[in-house]
């Protein structure tokens, strides 16, 4: 049971979801990657209970992770990762490190592509084999330019391993102050602001209309596209960049939001219909009744 | 001249006869309650169901590789398709849970006794046709909550012995849940199960004229009242007042049966968490988590159903009303606790 | 009485409205659900029968495709360096027609109806010309037909 561990991380629901249907779970090799692909039958083996928990962490673990191979030590850090934005994505371990994460005896392998912990200063290449477009904006950074005496890299603001889904709230006064004054942030703060508050509110309304069953896929991608641009754009630390920029993001926005408020007209316009016809059927119904009545009473 | 015609015909067919028999001649107990006018619910709903589903069969695709954007095509581009699916999805729900109080309100008055008894049988028949429609058809938009749904539910008989797991791949038609499983869901939720379901309820409501209608434990009068209009208007209003509750879900809840899994297209490699079966099944799916042994809890809930499809004939006591009846009344009533707790227990859980 | 019936005639005619509305509310939904969406506006593109354009460059000297416009099937042909595009529908009963480059005839296989390049019906049953569109070719190398 060297992965105990595991349990405690795991939803209570997630949890009650496998405590039944484990044996569904051991019908899927897929979830398993062919752990225990032998455990077709596990109702009516004699020590079923022993044996249920004993799934349960095997499926679990299978299903939150695609790999339990690097958690076995790295447990600090797998309970890091859990919260991040990347775990959520379904980015894990070896996606950056490299590595063979179902190779419990040599997962370390430079032959398998690992590559182990960046240097401070290799940080930005480490994470800009993903974030291409925000490395080479970062590389146009004061902050990028400090970097051998010190300076900030990705990890400073966004941290190693629990890495937010990132929001305006990175740019604040105790993370900025560790350097410099905050005067030069806030502007960029105050800059960002707007459009910042702007796509957020956006995607809010774009998740609420989804939920209706809108067609907003289209949208959904350009304000993805849109966000990622802006959010790229900031990495430059540059005032005057954001500013000139932000016309251009602005009207993008702007057309997104004209989008939105057709479909949400749309919406609100269903609402009164429907309401107007809830309201009929109550009165029908209420007419019958009357109707009844007369004639009942004749 | 438009009187003539129709003179004229029936004067051949005689069918204005058939009329004032069945309809306005046609004498109902005086007594009968709101409950009574379900059985009309039903009817209406089965129709909606039937007309939407056909309007939906237009533009689904039932492949696993299309069935997902062909829904949401149907939801998003053509008009009033979102609203066509949201009276078939939530429908469907409304007709179970209907169902749900025809049958209870038959039990507590007990008019499942003697004549009546092939008509409960046959209810029962139909009320577990039903739920297979709602297993099949849950599976057709090809989303995480169909996919896994299907996946959990299909997987139960696994656990009976020796047959399990052959009953399992037969109702898969594969191991997993696959394409194979989309088009025997399919075949069965458009073609077998509706024509089925309409043989049953031309049955129910063939057996139901031959009894006659019962009246309520307590109606003490012997006074009747022609089934058209008067009854009739009763049945109306029963039935506008339940499609003012679709409606109030089909336009301001819809989530009730689109969840945020249910936007998602099925991914068979990836189970989502808090995946739960409709709150029909959430009694059995509760059930089954709390007996230990998974085979034994559906032998528990085989008997239960047998229990009840039998119940006719189990119960020959003469007394029709539960409250009168010291054992059967508190087991009635302790068992439909049950139930509700178990559906309760099961969607907190 | 008589109030009573007056009451009751009221509420029979009120209960036909219900009825009425009932039918206007159920039926508008499905006839909006079921009418064929009209061709949307823009430009009238050639394509192949999935509905992608087909470029200017794909069809070669001498060549012949049919395909899809907005008016219906349609058949291109490049004689000269030019395109000239005509209804592919024989006026006759509706079949299709089939450029033959050696006869420089448009051939309907149903009834042997022929037309000659420009579409006018030179022989067999066809009571009219093919219609004939303009061809224009946009710069990303799509046909535009009016």
């Amino acid at each position: 049971m060297k992965n105990a561990h595991l349990l405690r991380w795991l939803p209570r629901l997630l949890l009650d979801v496998h405590q039944k249907y484990v044996c569904v779970a051991s019908r899927q090799p897929a979830l398993h990657l062919g752990i225990f692909d032998q455990s077709r039958r596990c109702v009516f083996q004699i020590k079923f209970f022993l044996f249920i928990s004993f799934f349960l962490l095997l499926a679990s673990s299978a299903a939150i992770a695609q790999e339990s191979v690097c958690f076995t030590c790295h447990e600090d850090i797998a309970k890091d990762w859990q919260q991040s934005i990347h775990s959520k994505n379904g980015i894990s371990c070896h996606n950056c490190h490299g590595g063979n994460p179902k190779d419990a005896d040599n997962p370390m392998d430079p032959k398998d592509g690992f590559v182990g912990k960046p240097t401070e200063t290799g940080v930005p290449e480490f994470c800009g084999k993903c974030h291409a477009g925000v490395k080479e904006n970062y590389l146009k950074s004061g902050h990028s330019a400090a970097l051998i005496r010190g300076g900030p890299n990705c990890v400073t603001c966004h941290t190693a391993h629990k890495q937010k889904r990132a929001s305006l709230d990175l740019i604040n006064k105790e993370l900025c102050t560790q350097c410099h004054t905050f005067d030069r942030a806030e502007k960029i703060r105050n800059a960002m602001l707007m459009s910042e508050s702007e796509i957020t509110n956006l995607e809010h309304r774009i998740d609420a209309l989804h939920a209706q069953e809108y067609d907003i896929d289209a949208v959904k991608k350009s304000l993805f596209a849109t966000r990622n641009q802006f959010h790229r754009l900031t990495h430059v630390v540059d005032v005057d960049l954001i500013l000139k920029e932000t016309t251009g993001i602005q009207s993008e926005i702007a057309r997104l939001k004209a989008d939105v408020k057709e479909k949400e007209k749309i919406e609100a316009k269903r609402k009164i219909y429907g309401s107007i016809v809830i309201v009929f059927f109550l009165l029908g119904a209420l007419i019958f009744w009357w109707y009844r009545n007369t004639i009942l009473s004749d | 001249m438009f009187k003539k015609i129709i003179d004229a015909i029936d004067r051949r067919i005689e069918l204005l006869d058939l009329f004032r028999q069945n309809l306005s001649e046609y004498p109902v107990p005086a007594g009968l309650n709101i409950w009574y006018s379900m059985g009309a619910v039903l009817l209406a709903l089965f129709c909606l169901e039937i007309i939407t589903g056909i309007l939906l069969l237009m533009n689904y695709v039932p492949h696993a590789k299309e069935a997902f954007a062909s829904v949401g095509y149907i939801s998003g581009v053509v008009p009033f398709g979102w609203l066509i699916r949201r009276v078939h999805a939530i429908g469907a729900n409304m007709f179970v849970f209907v169902l749900f109080l025809h049958m209870l309100s038959v039990l507590l008055m007990g008019s499942y006794k003697k004549p009546r008894e092939m008509t409960w049988v046959v209810g029962c028949v139909i009320f577990g046709v039903t739920l297979t429609t709602c297993l099949s058809g849950y599976l057709l938009p090809w989303s995480q909550l169909s996919y896994w749904a299907t996946t959990v539910a299909t997987n139960s008989p696994g656990s009976i012995p020796v047959v399990g797991d052959w009953m399992v791949q037969f109702m898969r038609g594969s191991d997993l849940v696959s394409q194979r499983t989309l088009g025997r869901f399919f075949a069965m939720h458009v073609s077998l199960i509706p024509f089925t379901l309409l043989l049953l309820i031309g049955a129910h409501v063939f057996l139901m004229r031959r009894t006659g209608i019962s009246t309520p434990p307590w109606s003490k009068t012997d006074k009747t009242i022609p089934f058209y209009p008067h009854f009739v208007v009763e049945d109306l209003k029963v039935i506008y007042f339940f499609l003012a509750i679709l409606f109030a879900f089909v336009f301001f809840y819809p989530q009730i049966s689109f969840p945020p899994d249910a936007l998602v297209p099925a991914d068979p490699l990836n189970t989502p968490e808090h995946i739960k079966p409709e709150w029909y099944f959430l009694a059995n799916y509760q059930l089954l988590k709390l007996v230990p042994n998974e085979f034994l809890g559906i032998i528990v809930q085989g008997l239960a159903a047998g229990l009840i499809f039998f119940l006719p004939f189990i119960d020959r006591n003469n007394e029709r009303a539960a409250w009168k009846r010291p054992i059967f009344g508190p087991l009635a009533v302790f068992g439909i606790l049950a139930y509700i707790a178990l559906i309760i227990w099961g969607h907190y859980s | 009485m008589d109030e009573n019936i007056s009451r009751r005639s009221f509420l029979t005619k009120l209960i036909g409205v219900v009825f009425g509305a009932t039918g206007i509310l159920f039926a508008a939904p499905v006839v909006k659900y079921l009418i064929p969406k009209s061709s949307e506006g823009g430009e009238n593109i050639f394509t192949n029968a999935d509905g992608k354009p087909i470029l200017e460059n794909e069809i070669k000297e001498g060549a012949s495709f049919t395909g899809l416009s907005r008016s219906g099937p349609t058949i291109i042909i490049r004689r000269g360096g030019k395109l000239r595009a005509l209804s592919a529908v024989c006026t006759h009963l509706g079949c299709l027609v089939k450029w033959v480059p050696n006869e420089d005839v448009f051939f309907c296989p149903c009834h042997a109806g022929k037309f000659d390049v420009n579409g006018a019906n030179i022989s067999g049953p066809p009571p009219v010309p093919l219609a004939a569109y303009n061809v224009e070719t946009a710069n990303d190398g799509r046909i535009l037909l009016s």
